[in-house]
């Protein structure tokens, strides 16, 4: 990694998402609707059971859940899937390609810039809301940390992921369908929909082994402080590790793509 | 050593193949039927430093696909090529510092920003000190007169305007080694004026290797000194341009301006293209009779006033070339 170079990159990310800044302005006001529509969900599903507590959540608990995991959302974001189906298909790849920096790096650092505007005008006023109107808890400092930590490895864990799939389009050519595939995974698999604690046990211990809930779930319930010390540091060396594994694959499938890439036609 | 050299690349493209017709779609959804083309049948050469090179052939020559080896884009096939000391797409970051590209038909600007943001990212991304970038800048501005396009974003410039700009965008880093593949599309005659004198005084100031392959022969006339010419992926001609010249151009157009009223004309190897009052345009074939002998023959002859000897246009040549 070249620092240098990800920031000069990263800075065209945050260029561009300005280009597009109504977008996401806009985008930012789905977010207290989405969060209502839980909340009334919520309501009337723990008044119809008549308990306080579903699978270990109190209401509280849940709606705190709802509320990070719109947080962690805007960390972790990534459409880089998409920008590689895009740039392969409009014949954009050799602007990356012909750039002195990593194919990877380019697209990460794009990434990073641009979530990092989506930080700034999202979720830090999705944090705000949560304090003022959702009953959200502040986080104790170590847990705070911890979070902090883990949503950057979530985010490298889905950018990761995603980027992979971005590259089985220099095979596939068209991945639009695979793409949605891999929204609906993240979404049911990684926790976003529902907390992964509602799913049936045998479900749960398998999930354990796939990458999806590190990218949503973990660093969730790490702000919730429903773990303990011991289990919040194997958590963030497991999602390392992935981190690790992930990016060994990518250099790999990359060198595969690479000499496979054909532009033709032009 | 020289700058580029490459020897006996080749490079295989499986074009898939499919009838027209709904059934024929569903067709290939089971079977695909493809096609390999020979896209570069063992190419070699040898380019110096401060050459500049124009690479010409007809469409689908394979000179794109040779472009595209080159500049670290593709992997060949097989073959080995060394160029400024790197092995390209063996060793792309490094190689892709060392040289500008350019594509006419490909942006290689961010689409949504104005040119001098992705300006601005290659200052970056190549680390040129401030005040080195902003002469650079200026005087390539200046040059190419951008001043007012730069600062659109790119969707909305016409493609002249853009092609100017990706220009810059190639050369700010001042490469040792600049491909352009079909610079001059979209440009007006002014502007194709303003990028051959731009092309040329880098080239002489900073002894920058050109490769420039156009389907407009005035670049070539007015950029290369070296020409070479590639068909079915393979190299049919490399060399200078004068000797394509000398060894095509076996024909000579003489106009002759006469003070006196034009009587019959004839001479050996020499065909009367246009005949009227006090003007005569000929063809001579040198082959058979040289150009001196002709204008020896007329001034003897005739009361000359003027005479003007031309070849014809390099079209023609490229044409004869291209058809063998």
């Amino acid at each position: 990694m070249n620092f240098r170079n990800d920031w000069a990159v990263a800075k065209m990310g945050i260029k561009v998402w300005s280009a597009y800044r109504f977008e996401s302005i806009v985008m930012l006001l789905t977010v207290p609707i989405t969060l209502i529509m839980y909340f009334f969900l919520w309501k009337s599903i723990y008044s119809y059971t008549g308990s306080d507590v579903i699978r270990g959540f109190t209401f509280q608990q849940m709606i705190s859940y709802y509320v990070l995991s719109m947080i962690v959302g805007f960390f972790t974001w990534s459409e880089v899937d998409r920008w590689i189906e895009q740039d392969l298909i409009h014949g954009h790849m050799i602007g990356a390609m012909l750039k002195p920096i990593s194919f990877v790096s380019f697209y990460r650092s794009f990434e990073i810039g641009v979530n990092l505007m989506n930080i700034i005008w999202q979720m830090i006023p999705v944090f705000v809301l949560g304090f003022l109107f959702f009953g959200l808890s502040i986080a104790s400092l170590f847990n705070f940390s911890a979070f902090i930590l883990s949503i950057v490895f979530a985010f490298f864990i889905y950018f990761g992921l995603t980027f992979l799939l971005g590259l089985s389009a220099f095979w596939l050519k068209r991945i639009t369908g695979l793409r949605r595939v891999r929204r609906v995974a993240f979404g049911f698999l990684g926790g976003s929909l529902i907390p992964l604690n509602l799913f049936p046990v045998w479900a749960q211990s398998i999930l354990h082994y796939l990458p999806f809930e590190h990218t949503r779930f973990v660093p969730i319930t790490i702000y919730l402080g429903t773990l303990s010390k011991e289990s919040v540091i194997k958590a963030l060396c497991l999602q390392f590790g992935w981190v690790i594994i992930i990016y060994l694959v990518i250099s790999f499938v990359w060198s595969r793509a690479y000499r496979h890439y054909s532009s033709v036609g032009m | 050593m020289p700058t580029i050299q490459v020897n006996d690349l080749k490079k295989t493209f499986k074009v898939y193949k499919r009838g027209q017709g709904v059934l024929e779609a569903l067709k290939s959804l089971f079977s695909r039927k493809y096609e390999l083309k020979d896209a570069l049948a063992g190419v070699s050469l040898s380019i110096n430093e401060g050459e500049i090179v124009g690479l010409i052939g007809p469409n689908g020559a394979g000179k794109s696909t040779l472009i595209k080896i080159l500049s670290g884009l593709l992997w060949p096939d097989s073959g080995e090529a060394t160029i400024l000391g790197i092995t390209p797409w063996k060793n792309r970051i490094k190689y892709v510092a060392n040289i500008g590209v350019v594509f006419g038909q490909k942006s290689q600007m961010t689409w949504d920003l104005p040119p001098i943001d992705s300006f601005y990212i290659d200052k970056d991304l190549h680390n040129i000190p401030e005040d080195e970038f902003n002469r650079r800048l200026n005087y390539m501005v200046d040059m190419l007169a951008v001043e007012d396009v730069m600062k659109s974003p790119v969707r909305e410039l016409s493609l002249g305007e853009r092609m100017r700009c990706e220009i810059i965008n190639a050369l700010l880093h001042n490469p040792k080694l600049v491909f352009l593949d079909e610079p001059s599309i979209g440009l007006d005659v002014i502007a194709k004026d303003k990028l051959r004198d731009f092309i040329l005084k880098v080239n002489k100031e900073n002894k920058t290797t050109f490769i420039v392959t156009t389907h407009d022969m005035q670049d070539i006339e007015k950029l290369c000194k070296r020409v070479i010419i590639i068909n079915y992926g393979k190299i049919v001609y490399d060399g200078q341009l004068e000797d394509i010249k000398k060894k095509y151009f076996t024909d000579k157009h003489i106009e002759v301006k006469l003070s006196d009223k034009v009587k019959s004309f004839k001479f050996k190897g020499c065909v009367v293209l246009e005949k009227q009052d006090y003007q005569l345009k000929l063809e001579l074939d040198t082959k058979k009779t040289p150009i001196q002998d002709l204008i020896g023959y007329l001034l003897k002859h005739y009361d000359v006033a003027d005479i003007t000897v031309t070849d014809p246009p390099i079209e023609e040549i490229i044409k004869k070339i291209y058809g063998e």
